[in-house]
């Protein structure tokens, strides 16, 4: 606990304290009623969560299941488009995970290939041996954008 | 996660009763950690439902249970919308940085093919 209990509540037996960490975060002591304890736990048991990490996404989910007729849309929006969704989620994935791995090897030699690039075109044109008219979209970049294919496949794991 | 009691559904039995005592027991109390903007959402909510705060959360969590696998589809959905906007840029990308490399290979060998090998070499 970081900083001084702000909001803390008991009735009977259930209770809230929240403290705002210095990460931007709340961290909460919640103590539930029995009943509610129980269906979290028979809950927790049936689809193998931790309660640390089950009972925030609840909370999310629960404010998000205020709308009855939302809800409602959403159920046949499921029911409908599911199937889709996970025949095509699967193979994206791969596909992404492919294409990141290929992106990520040409983007660690990407300042050479530049360099090697503009010399190439250099002598070309030099021996009138290419149109010194066409542009390829790589002649423009310079420090920013090859940061920026180091920030995206470099330094970042999919 | 932290639980500070629990409380068992069956009496536990004097040699191996502590294994049932784990298996029953209920947690009272947790401790977790959740971002601040579901913390504002959580106040509002119990304020725009005239609960206390204890009652917004329990209510929060008992329908977010309810409705678990219809959220988690909604999340589903969030995130292959994402992963489909990924993979359209990876792949733009990849189509740049691979013409890019096949491009130096071609102008490597046309200025081979015009007997400029050795002047590739020295500049």
């Amino acid at each position: 606990m970081e900083s001084s209990i702000y909001n803390a509540e008991a009735q009977g037996h259930a209770g809230f304290e929240a403290v705002h960490r210095k990460d931007g975060r709340v961290q909460v002591r919640l103590t539930l009623t029995l009943e509610v304890a129980n269906r979290l736990n028979r809950f927790l048991r049936e689809k193998g969560f931790r309660a640390s990490d089950i009972v925030p996404v609840l909370i999310e989910y629960g404010l998000d299941s205020q709308d009855e007729d939302a809800l409602k849309e959403l159920r046949e929006e499921r029911d409908r488009e599911l199937p889709k969704i996970d025949s095509k989620y699967a193979v994206i994935r791969f596909q992404n995970y492919e294409c990141f791995i290929v992106n990520q090897a040409i983007a660690m030699r990407l300042h050479t290939l530049l360099s090697e690039n503009r010399r190439l075109k250099r002598l070309c044109r030099a021996e009138g041996i290419m149109n010194t008219e066409v542009k390829d979209a790589w002649d423009s970049w310079g420090v920013t954008e090859v940061d920026d294919f180091y920030k995206r496949y470099v330094f970042k794991s999919i | 996660m932290t639980i500070f009691s629990f409380k068992s559904n069956r009496k536990s039995r004097a040699g191996y009763g502590h294994t049932e005592d784990r298996k029953n027991r209920v947690p009272l109390a947790i401790e977790f950690i959740m971002e601040d903007s579901t913390y504002e959402r959580l106040m509002a909510f119990s304020q725009a439902s005239s609960l206390t705060i204890v009652e917004a959360v329990m209510s929060a969590i008992e329908k977010g249970m309810e409705n678990y696998w219809l959220m988690a589809y909604k999340s589903l959905k969030q995130d292959y919308s994402r992963l489909s906007e990924n993979h359209e840029r990876c792949r733009k990308d990849n189509k740049l940085l691979s013409t890019l490399e096949k491009q130096n290979e071609e102008l490597e060998e046309l200025l081979r093919s015009k007997g400029m090998g050795k002047e590739m070499q020295r500049r």
